[in-house]
């Protein structure tokens, strides 16, 4: 069952295992694991 | 107090022709006739509604322009907004009447504060601010629109809540089709049913039940328990089937606030079917930034988000024990269901799926219904009394006196002919309700369906009751 919760806490493992911090607006627009994937390239370029 | 509710005919006449000269003039004219529509039926309502509805939508338009500029504006905007509800439900209250006359004009400050629909256009305001601040909406939306998006007539009532960008957009929408009319028509005569009928049916044997409880055995009590949450679906839902066809009929999609949702397998789910546009605004406005915030705590987050979440929501109905209770209920169920997932859907894989559902159904109701009486009730006293006799002597002593009587009400006299017919309508409805729905949101005009619901609102409709509908009061 997937739900608000669950993307959340993925999103929180997430942060924790790139080192990375989401904005809220860029979780919000998280439409497909594509989407995050893209997310995580731009961020972890950026560092 | 004059009230164009949507079960007066005077309400129809003036839908009638708000619908007739939309319908034939040119688009660019539509919104400005629609904001002087609803304003003519704010004002009609008390002026003082109206004067309330255009201070708030103008400070609140002309600030928006400077919102994303400066934080503190948008806190102080929020914070007047916010305010305003909880003078509302103060003063809705209390009836502390303080009268001033302006020439012939004579003003009450108590109606500028429980102005007609506040509580639901300030919500909208906060909504409309919130977009701008946070820069997923520019604020270059023209007054009259914005006028539009806030006293649109079919919503101001009570909903539903629409977010900007469900129904700004629609205003520059240019034609108004046959299909509109059609469909609209066909969505006030579902919510008529369901108001006059099933809903204004039940009021008498829920008032006779909750008000003069002290003699019912638990049996009585619980069926009045589930008569009441029955009533309030029908009532609320009935109001909306009427909200969203009168919209309609003018061209315009409003948010469905009910899918069915006493069919629902937990209370989470309930909570997707239920009042969904007031709670779809709490969702997005309270529990996913606050559940974001808090992500590295995991479920406690959502325990905590669970919990605000819903005593504003309680606190938003009523400021009250009452309503603080209710919404109690509801973080006490939900929290028990986040910590219990997996073990829930582990039992759901071992034991029968039809009986898993309906007894699923049958607990979610029950868990609805006993938070319903906290919802109902006069004050906590009463509600604890209420809940004590629903486990105290369950069987009643007298039948006729101690349950046919209070559930048969018509009028002063027992009548089990109108409790029959109500009990009888209800489950049909509630059994077929899925099939009625979406028939009634096809786009094809059926003679036969409108003369049969008519001819059904004529013959069994509640006429010259008196009741309003229940979520008016918030």
């Amino acid at each position: 069952m997937w739900d608000s919760l669950t993307h959340l806490q993925l999103i929180a493992e997430i942060e924790s295992e790139f080192k990375i911090k989401f904005t809220f607006e860029e979780v919000m627009m998280f439409n497909s694991v594509a989407d995050i994937l893209s997310t995580i390239e731009k961020k972890t370029e950026s560092k | 107090m004059q009230c164009m509710t949507f079960i007066s005919p005077l309400f129809f006449l003036f839908l009638l022709i708000i619908v007739f000269f939309n319908y034939y003039s040119p688009s660019p004219f539509r919104p400005v006739l629609l904001v002087v529509a609803s304003f003519i039926f704010i004002g009609f309502y008390n002026l003082e509604s109206l004067i309330t509805l255009v201070i708030l939508t103008l400070f609140n338009f002309y600030s928006a322009k400077q919102v994303a500029n400066y934080r503190i504006l948008y806190i102080s905007i929020l914070v007047l907004n916010v305010s305003t509800i909880i003078l509302f439900n103060f003063f809705s209250v209390t009836s502390n009447v303080i009268g001033f006359s302006v020439s012939n004009l004579h003003f009450s400050l108590y109606n500028f504060f429980i102005a007609l629909g506040l509580s639901y256009y300030s919500l909208q305001n906060i909504a409309y601010i919130t977009e701008v601040r946070f820069k997923r909406l520019q604020p270059e939306t023209p007054l009259s629109n914005y006028f539009l998006y806030s006293s649109f007539f079919p919503k101001a009532i009570s909903g539903p809540v629409m977010l900007p960008n469900e129904f700004l957009p629609q205003i520059e929408k240019t034609a108004v089709t046959s299909s509109d009319l059609i469909i609209g028509f066909k969505r006030i005569l579902l919510g008529l049913f369901k108001k006059m009928v099933i809903a204004d049916r039940l009021v008498a044997a829920v008032g006779s039940i909750f008000d003069f409880n002290s003699d019912y055995a638990g049996m009585t009590t619980i069926v009045g328990a589930y008569l009441f949450t029955i009533q309030m679906y029908f009532d609320f839902s009935g109001y909306t089937d009427m909200a969203l066809g009168a919209a309609k009929m003018l061209g315009y999609d409003l948010k469905d606030n009910f899918d069915t949702p006493l069919r629902s397998t937990s209370i989470s789910e309930f909570w997707r079917r239920w009042h969904i546009s007031l709670i779809a605004f709490f969702t997005k406005y309270i529990y996913y930034p606050l559940v974001f915030k808090l992500r590295e705590y995991k479920k406690i987050a959502a325990l905590v988000g669970i919990a605000l979440t819903f005593i504003v929501s309680g606190l938003w109905h009523r400021i009250g024990l009452t309503f603080f209770c209710w919404a109690m209920c509801h973080v006490f169920y939900l929290s028990f269901e986040l910590l219990t997932k997996r073990f829930r859907i582990k039992l759901s894989e071992q034991i029968n799926k039809t009986f898993y559902k309906l007894f699923s159904v049958f607990i979610v109701f029950n868990l609805v219904c006993f938070s319903n009486i906290f919802f109902r009730a006069h004050s906590v006293s009463h509600a604890f009394h209420l809940i004590k006799n629903s486990f105290t002597r369950f069987i009643p002593s007298d039948w006729l006196s101690g349950f046919i009587a209070p559930l048969a009400v018509g009028g002063h006299q027992i009548d089990e002919f109108n409790f029959f017919i109500s009990i009888m309508m209800t489950l049909l409805v509630l059994l077929f309700e899925k099939g009625i729905n979406s028939f009634s949101k096809k786009p094809v005009f059926n003679i036969t369906y409108s003369v049969v619901v008519l001819l059904l609102i004529m013959i069994f409709g509640v006429f010259n009751s008196g009741t309003r509908f229940i979520y008016m009061q918030f």
